[in-house]
């Protein structure tokens, strides 16, 4: 067993682990003058509880979680589709110590956005890592909509040099998980992604805590070329398939163009019956 | 799990997966399919408007004689009238006054003249017989309707109208027209049967005179006129051999007839010649026993001699004369004898023929009875016939009476809707699942995990099923409805409160 599975169990026979109670929890602020990246991660098998010094906490109303499908906040049966997903990532990953991933499908509206934020939030219930979910489709920015968020500024502003990167993470409420959205809609997504601001920002995410979990929320692969910049830099790819949606055709168009890529499996997302 | 079971898993999901995803489409196809045959039924298709007309047939039941001709003929009748006035002059005629049909050239008049005859209808209504006999008791047609239909409610009626008079009319017409040609034909039958009658008779009459005497009612008197004859041919036998007798006495001079004279001594005696006969035999005899002076030879001698003298025969002169007479008596006897016998012949020949004469006899008799009874029926039918005639001329007999008068139809009549909306049901079923198969056989997105992986061969690290949000969950089955309900309750509710305000 993993040093990582026995610390999941060691937490859950201390505090019983509850999705819902997760949830519920708020922690409060970061005292500020802290980065983001200065999160001090504590190595102990107990609950990790990161203060947030330049980290945004805005919390998120648990109704509006609910009603967008985030399934933490869900019923059990789905949050345990999740941790399924979760425990095969972290079998084909995170063993070969490795700690980033790029969520993407063949067409939009086939549940990327919304698998990776479940995803995240399940690995965030492992109480010894934290996650980063990146918002990286800047051309039509949807993640900080799934947590009630408004217009506010992200990558994008990031990477343009109109924010600093404390101004654009936010911890929605939740332990050990913080987001970046992708901020203002903008078309030169591509090569926004392949500048050397973001090549910077991806290293100093995966290098800097060797706890820390990213998750990349990228655009479709038919309809973007985002993904293949991305995926030079992450360590694994999880496509999403919509059952009954997602032609033959695009999902074989997906994996040749992902030929090279480390793509690790797929989900059949919104599966009827 | 065997293979087997597995297949048969997945068909069922398969079978469960097409009826959920194809559902909707089934049913907005058929939805689709059976309105536009609703609307097809109800604008669409040709209006059709029925005028029909009730006719009663009657006095089909008078008496035995007259059911004989008119129960049992009505239904011919009215075939036969059908199909005279069906004929092609005649539905021109009438789609020429009422300007039914196209009928500028050969093809649109042929055309008319088949959607005219598929529009008039004839239907027959049956009912029991007045004449409860259970020998009687059967169906009989006592009335008809007779309907025509078309597009405009007018014309259908004046149509109707016309076809029903023309019906009656035409009644008339084939009555008249069938007790003729019945009249006729036994006309022509009575005729027949008096030339075979008479041919008969005459033969009967030429074969009685042929065989006038042989016939059974002369046997009687044939065997009477045999027994006649046989007396009378004995008597002349009798003579013949008397004669014959006599001459073998003349012949010799005692003659041979001595046994004769012996024998019939009483007719000798009283017959000179007999007995001169009689004692020349007796005196041969004497002789051959006696000499010439016996007593009784000199006796005998002596007493011919007296007889001789006595008869004036005198040696073989006389008896010369005595031989021709008896000759002359014998000649006529012989013949009257062989008359008698041929007589007698003929009387037995008819006699022997008088079985056969029978038969020969009733055979043309019972032909010439058979013939004259032919005629007496033929007559007798002809005789009916005219009588049957006589009481349809006084309108007694069947009579066609429009009983309902055709009347303009209000509603369109169309039996045809139902038919289109089965179709309808049908067709709508059958697009329904037909785009079903070809949207699923159309439809190459991936729908299981089996799928995707036997695709991508890569694994499926999870399946996430259909998460519905609070609102979609709201918005979807009877929740939507509940929803409305109360926006419209609201909507009301609002709408009464204005009104009380202003």
């Amino acid at each position: 067993m993993s040093r990582l599975k026995k610390a999941l169990e060691k937490a859950k026979k201390d505090r019983g682990d509850s999705a819902v109670d997760l949830a519920n929890r708020i922690d409060p602020a970061p005292p500020p003058g802290e980065g983001v990246l200065s999160v001090v991660p504590q190595r102990e098998y107990r609950p990790f509880k990161p203060e947030y010094s330049c980290t945004q906490v805005v919390p998120c109303d648990p109704d509006a979680l609910r009603s967008n499908r985030v399934v933490a906040v869900c019923t059990e049966d789905e949050a345990n589709k999740m941790k399924i997903l979760r425990t095969q990532i972290m079998n084909l990953i995170m063993e070969q110590g490795k700690n980033s991933f790029l969520v993407t499908s063949a067409n939009p509206g086939e549940g990327k956005t919304l698998t990776s934020i479940n995803l995240a939030i399940s690995f965030s219930h492992q109480l010894n890592k934290t996650v980063l979910l990146v918002d990286t489709d800047i051309r039509k920015p949807t993640l900080h909509k799934f947590f009630g968020l408004g217009d506010r500024p992200g990558l994008s502003d990031y990477l343009i040099g109109k924010a600093r990167i404390q101004d654009v993470l936010i911890n929605p409420g939740l332990d050990r998980f913080v987001i970046l959205p992708g901020g203002r809609p903008l078309t030169n997504s591509t090569e926004l992604l392949a500048s050397p601001r973001m090549t910077f920002l991806l290293n100093e995410m995966k290098q800097r805590y060797d706890n820390r979990f990213i998750i990349f929320d990228s655009a479709p692969v038919l309809t973007s070329a985002d993904p293949m910049v991305l995926s030079n830099h992450v360590d694994g790819i999880l496509i999403v398939v919509e059952a009954e949606k997602t032609k033959r055709e695009d999902v074989k168009k997906v994996l040749e163009v992902m030929r090279d890529k480390p793509v690790i499996g797929t989900v059949l997302n919104k599966l009827v019956g | 799990m065997p293979r087997r079971e597995q297949s048969e898993i997945y068909d069922v999901n398969f079978l469960k997966g097409f009826i959920r995803r194809r559902k909707k489409l089934f049913f907005v196809v058929s939805s689709v399919i059976f309105g536009a045959s609703v609307l097809f039924a109800s604008f669409f298709a040709a209006k059709v408007y029925v005028s029909s007309a009730t006719i009663l047939v009657e006095g089909k039941s008078s008496d035995d004689v007259r059911k004989g001709l008119t129960a049992g003929h009505i239904e011919e009748r009215l075939q036969s009238i059908t199909q005279q006035l069906l004929s092609r002059d005649k539905l021109l005629e009438i789609i020429r006054q009422y300007d039914l049909y196209d009928t500028k050239d050969q093809t649109s008049a042929e055309n008319a003249i088949r959607t005219m005859k598929e529009n008039i209808l004839v239907r027959t209504i049956k009912a029991d017989d007045l004449d409860k006999r259970p020998s009687l008791a059967r169906l009989v047609t006592v009335a008809f309707t007779l309907s025509f239909q078309g597009k405009d409610p007018e014309t259908v009626q004046k149509v109707a109208s016309r076809l029903a008079s023309l019906y009656v009319e035409k009644n008339e017409q084939v009555k008249d027209q069938m007790i003729a040609q019945k009249t006729a034909v036994l006309e022509q039958k009575l005729q027949q049967t008096k030339e075979e009658a008479d041919i008969l008779g005459t033969k009967l009459s030429d074969f009685k005179r042929q065989n006038a005497g042989g016939l059974p009612e002369s046997i009687p008197m044939n065997l009477e006129q045999i027994y006649r004859l046989n007396a009378q041919l004995d008597e002349v036998n009798n003579k013949i051999n008397a004669l014959e007798d006599r001459g073998r006495s003349a012949e010799g001079p005692f003659g041979a007839s001595g046994v004769q004279a012996s024998a019939g001594s009483g007719q000798a005696a009283s017959d000179p010649w007999a007995r001169l006969a009689q004692l020349r035999m007796q005196l041969q005899n004497l002789r051959a026993r006696y000499s010439e002076k016996h007593p009784d030879v000199i006796k005998t001698r002596s007493e011919i001699q007296q007889l001789e003298g006595i008869l004036g025969v005198s040696g073989e002169q006389g008896n010369k004369a005595a031989s021709n007479a008896r000759e002359s008596e014998l000649k006529k006897y012989v013949k009257q004898r062989d008359d008698i016998q041929k007589r007698l012949a003929e009387l037995t020949r008819r006699n022997q023929m008088g079985p056969m004469i029978q038969t020969e006899l009733n055979r043309l008799s019972a032909d010439y009875d058979n013939a004259m009874k032919q005629y007496a029926d033929a007559r007798m039918k002809l005789s009916e016939t005219k009588a049957m005639k006589e009481i349809d001329e006084t309108l007694l007999g069947d009579r066609f009476i429009i009983i309902d008068q055709p009347i303009v139809p209000q509603k369109p009549d169309n039996p045809r809707h139902a038919k289109i909306l089965l179709a309808g049901i049908f067709l709508s079923l059958f697009c329904g699942l037909f785009a079903s198969i070809l949207a699923e056989n159309l439809d190459n997105s991936i729908k299981s995990a089996d799928h995707l992986q036997r695709i991508t061969k890569l694994p499926v690290l999870t399946i996430v099923p259909l998460m519905k949000s609070d609102e979609e969950k709201a918005a979807s089955g009877h929740k939507q409805m509940v929803r409305i309900l109360e926006d419209l309750k609201r909507r009301a509710q609002r709408v009464v409160s204005k009104g009380q305000g202003s």
